[in-house]
């Protein structure tokens, strides 16, 4: 089993997995965590072993725009950021999702200015949390490998761009071992892109991006909104079709129930107490709730979200409003309100289950066992609160 | 699992170092994760980097507080207390130093009178191999020599992947460095 898997850096394993995607163009412009991604698929494309235009772009609201135009032409695109380079690109982000462009970005997840802060957090992230994109976090090497596949797939099919978020430093700069499709296996999931009847085409001239009067704006946005929930099915049958045809050697346990596009559950199903995370954070909680509960009666159950947007609401209800405790971490503040996960968990839960906020890790603040396990003792209190740890 | 950590100055190598050890301790059947202290890159300040080696997949992705070893790729390292701190009492430091393990157990906080020293001349045995740089290589030899998690087979099939775009001049330097380190005699 072991010698099908390769030991890399984080990034460089999403750049090989982005490569066996085969995008046409890509667009770089460079930013800490997210820098070693597009270097190396550039290196890929100096030694052969990718075809694509690349473009370094003059910044990032161009790298997003070269992106957006791309996909108008109906070729497969991709770009990287993060952080500042993502505020950036966000009146792009926002149009390419308005008009209905797939395409798929890697965020490398990284806290925002000021105070300046190179190191990992979710505030990009939630930057970008309305933009009617499809939003993936992944836990480790592996699932960033696997979820830019489907993302391809996904936005293609349903023509919405989607954004892989990979936590900087602790997954892009992380050496461990990933499993790489085939190239066999790759092009069997993932065709060519085709172009669509949206696609720019100089022999059939249409308009993308028009005005839409009061008459008409709410609708097309609704129609957006819609679209992007209803996209809940086909984001799980792109993954499951993916493990239908890829065998990650056991580094990615995927099943319907407890481990689909849509989460992670993780612990016994009768634990009264469940913890939502996002991203890389999930393995160090893994650790600490299986140290709990060892030691405990009450146990603890982890749930890995691992489609943020769009919120699968009901199915996160029938988890949650089982429990009688809830732990919410996020790695974000939304200033001024309740912390952007927690938010999301609130509006589902029933007013019965005990609900805890844990905003921790901001700007690359260590999330430790210990710090686990000091969240999961709160979540017993019936105070309705949130913390900082 | 264990848990090693790396201390050195920027531009020794020390995440370079941190990624060889996890290359070369899978090559040798265990499952591995290397992680640099997250930071950006200064020429001279002082670099941590952490690598986990363990029977099973590793999920946990904190830093590493309470070490079982330590490599540290200056003896002058030792006066920042950050370098020792949390080492275990069971635990080993391999140092690139001319002070003999007394004079380093000398530098050390008491509590930690009792952990195992390897220590040598790294340093001049690079200086031999033509470049200082080479130093952490060496480090990385003698320490798959004394813990037992690779062999230098391991570390020279790792040396190869990691500097595949380098010159062969470097690829060759290191692999007899990787050899020099795995010689040194405790």
């Amino acid at each position: 089993m072991k010698n099908k898997i390769k030991i890399l850096e984080g990034s460089r394993a999403i750049a090989e997995a982005v490569a066996l995607c085969q995008p046409e163009v890509i667009s770089a412009f460079p930013i800490t965590p997210q820098t070693h991604i597009v270097e190396d698929l550039a290196k890929l494309i100096s030694e052969n072993k990718l075809t694509a235009i690349y473009e370094r772009a003059e910044s990032e609201t161009a790298a997003a725009s070269i992106m957006l135009g791309a996909s108008a032409a109906g070729v497969r695109a991709y770009t990287a950021t993060s952080s500042q380079g993502l505020l950036h690109m966000i009146e792009v982000i926002y149009n390419m999702s308005g008009m209905r462009l797939p395409g798929v970005l890697t965020l490398a997840n990284r806290a925002i200015s000021a105070p300046i802060n190179i190191w990992n957090d979710h505030s990009d992230a939630m930057a970008m949390r309305d933009a009617g994109w499809i939003m993936l976090f992944a836990e480790n090497s592996q699932e960033a490998v696997d979820m830019h596949f489907w993302a391809f797939k996904i936005g293609e099919k349903v023509n919405i761009p989607v954004c892989v978020n990979v936590d900087g430093f602790s997954l892009t700069h992380t050496t461990e071992p990933v499993y790489l499709p085939s190239k066999q296996e790759a092009k069997g999931y993932l065709k060519k892109r085709v172009a669509g009847s949206n696609s720019l085409d100089t022999t059939a001239p249409i308009s993308l991006g028009l005005l839409y009067g009061p008459d008409k704006y709410q609708d097309e946005r609704l129609k957006l909104h819609n679209d992007l929930n209803q996209s809940k099915k086909v984001i799980e049958s792109c993954a499951e079709d993916y493990y239908k045809q890829v065998d990650t050697q056991g580094l990615t346990n995927y099943n319907k129930k407890t481990n689909n596009a849509w989460w992670e559950y993780y612990g016994p199903q009768t634990a009264k107490t469940l913890i939502v995370v996002l991203g890389s954070t999930a393995g160090t909680f893994k650790t600490a709730i299986d140290l709990y509960n060892k030691k405990n009666r009450d146990q603890v159950a982890l749930l890995k979200l691992k489609l943020f947007r769009p919120l699968p609401i009901e199915g996160l209800a029938k988890i949650i409003n089982h429990k009688k405790h809830c732990l919410v971490i996020d790695r974000a503040l939304a200033l001024g309100a309740n912390p952007p996960l927690y938010s999301d968990i609130k509006a589902i839960a029933k007013t019965s289950v005990n609900l805890t906020s844990v905003v921790t890790g901001l700007g690359g603040k260590d999330i430790t066992v210990d710090l686990a396990l000091k969240a999961i003792k709160l979540t017993r209190s019936k105070n309705k609160k949130i913390i900082t740890l | 699992m264990i848990e090693i950590r790396l201390h050195g100055l920027g531009g020794q190598g020390i995440v370079t170092a941190a990624e060889l050890i996890a290359m070369s301790a899978w090559s040798h059947q265990l499952w591995s994760q290397s992680v640099p202290f997250f930071g950006p890159e200064r020429t001279g300040a002082p670099v941590q980097a952490f690598v986990r080696l363990d029977h099973e997949p590793i999920r946990l992705r904190q830093k590493i507080y309470e070490p079982d070893w330590l490599i540290i790729r200056e003896d002058k390292l030792l006066a920042n207390l950050e370098t020792t701190a949390g080492l275990k009492r069971t635990g080993k430091i391999l140092i690139n130093s001319r002070l003999s393990q007394a004079e380093i157990k000398d530098k050390l906080p008491k509590n930690l009178y009792g952990v195992q020293i390897f220590s040598f001349d790294a340093q001049s045995l690079a200086k031999d191999l033509g470049t200082e740089i080479l130093t952490t290589t060496i480090l990385i030899g003698a320490f798959g020599q004394v813990a037992g998690c690779f062999d230098l087979l391991d570390l020279q099939t790792a040396i190869k992947e990691k500097f595949a775009d380098k010159t062969e001049a470097i690829i060759k330097d290191n692999l007899r460095a990787s050899v020099s380190g795995f010689k040194v005699k405790f």
